[in-house]
């Protein structure tokens, strides 16, 4: 950050901020939400309440300080453009491709393990398509899953509009389709 | 109604994975497998794009309980386009028939398999729906011969557009193009499908309206647009009227 004026840095240090503490208020959602469910008591609307505020509050802190800071960097042409191409273009890529292989990895299994694996590849798609709510809800219902409760799980989809049978056949269908060309040889679909 | 590009994108997203996947099977261990899968998913031409991960999401959010359909597309150009490259290369075998028939077999199993694994139905055209795309022409001619042109010109997405108003279904496409092409005409007003919590994946999916008047009625249709840029400022001479 050499050359860029102290209100700069704090804001970028700010945005640091907004993200380390989005990540521990996440980590504690998480890790809470997987003791109630050793101790067999979850209540899923808490849950999903406390995630929607995560959410929004990640959303309006990165926003303020996003536009703060890009205030600030138009006093800077130098760094005017942030965050830059490559940094957004991360942002989805890699969660997307990470969602594929969890994809394919899925559909090699049966049962249990398929459902909790789908559910984990659509928490990596959501973060890629900006919708941070359903990708904190797939990973909450995986989760459930993986400890056998499937009516936590149920619940947990029902609040984002899906149900697992029908993204779990849709997912390996897709894999499946892929697989029909890869067995011929085709390993792209041109634009 | 979902336009096969759509579908096509779907697959895209599992067929751009496979390296990382065969990087993560071979183990964790080779490391320079792992780093050229990413890079390849990074920056080869396999690479990940936002419209796919929208098509993604938007239908398997959207396509269950059989609800969704594409039209038989095996006579349209993507999937031949795709079943041509196999053949011509040479990985399968071509009978004895003609190239094409080959081509439309491969390309008809494909999409009957697309029906049974995507949850998405299969919809044959009837004589209504091109009734109804000869009043599209029929509107545009009125805006003069170019404009007839440029829709005769694009007779196949035309068809789909007036099957959508004909059965008042809508209409999932990735074409910008052509609901720019539409624009004022046929395409009517313009939204944003809300969905998105963050900048950078709110504005993947439009909704525009599409209307035709036929007979003293009037035709209605919800248009999807999953684009990049799918903010539908479409210029005048996207438009085709």
């Amino acid at each position: 950050m050499e050359g860029v004026d102290g209100e700069v840095r704090e804001l970028v240090l700010a945005l640091y901020d907004v993200f380390a503490s989005a990540f521990k208020e996440l980590y504690d959602l998480v890790k809470s939400f997987d003791e109630d469910l050793s101790r067999g008591v979850v209540d899923v609307d808490e849950y999903y309440r406390e995630a929607e505020a995560v959410v929004r509050k990640i959303y309006l802190d990165t926003y303020y300080v996003i536009s703060r800071l890009n205030e600030a960097l138009g006093r800077h042409p130098e760094f005017r453009v942030l965050p830059n191409a490559a940094f957004l273009d991360a942002l989805y890529i890699l969660p997307g491709l990470l969602a594929g292989v969890l994809f394919r990895t899925a559909c090699g299994f049966e049962g249990l393990r398929r459902g909790v694996v789908v559910l984990l590849g659509y928490s990596y798609l959501g973060l890629a398509g900006g919708r941070p709510l359903d990708a904190v809800a797939f990973l909450l219902a995986s989760i459930a899953l993986a400890r056998a409760r499937d009516d936590v799980t149920a619940e947990l989809l029902r609040k984002i509009g899906v149900d697992l049978e029908g993204i779990v056949n849709f997912a390996c269908g897709a894999v499946e389709l892929a697989k029909f060309l890869e067995d011929r040889g085709i390993g792209s679909i041109p634009e | 109604m979902v336009d096969t590009n759509v579908a096509l994108d779907v697959v895209r997203l599992v067929l751009a994975a496979r390296p990382l996947y065969e990087a993560v099977v071979k183990g964790l261990k080779d490391a320079e497998a792992m780093r050229q899968a990413v890079a390849s998913a990074i920056g080869g031409i396999n690479r990940i794009n936002r419209r796919w991960i929208a098509s993604f999401l938007f239908l398997s959010y959207n396509c269950r309980r059989g609800v969704c359909f594409v039209v038989d597309f095996t006579r349209r150009i993507e999937l031949p386009r795709v079943f041509t490259k196999l053949l011509l290369g040479g990985a399968s075998p071509v009978g004895r028939g003609p190239l094409l028939d080959e081509v439309v077999g491969l390309a008809e199993r494909w999409l009957s398999m697309m029906g049974s694994s995507l949850g998405v139905g299969v919809l044959g055209l009837g004589y209504g729906d091109f009734e109804v795309a000869r009043e599209v022409v029929k509107a545009y001619g009125s805006c003069g011969a170019r404009s007839r042109e440029r829709v005769l010109d694009n007779a196949i997405d035309i068809l789909l557009v007036a099957t959508a108003l004909n059965r008042g279904y809508g209409f999932v496409t990735t074409d910008r193009r052509l609901v720019c092409g539409l624009y004022n005409k046929i395409v009517t007003g313009v939204g944003q499908v809300s969905g998105g919590y963050v900048p950078w994946g709110s504005d993947l999916v439009c909704l525009a309206d599409a209307e035709l008047g036929v007979g003293g009625g009037v035709l209605g249709a919800k248009i999807y647009l999953i684009h990049e840029q799918c903010n539908l400022q479409c210029s005048e001479r996207e438009r085709w009227c």
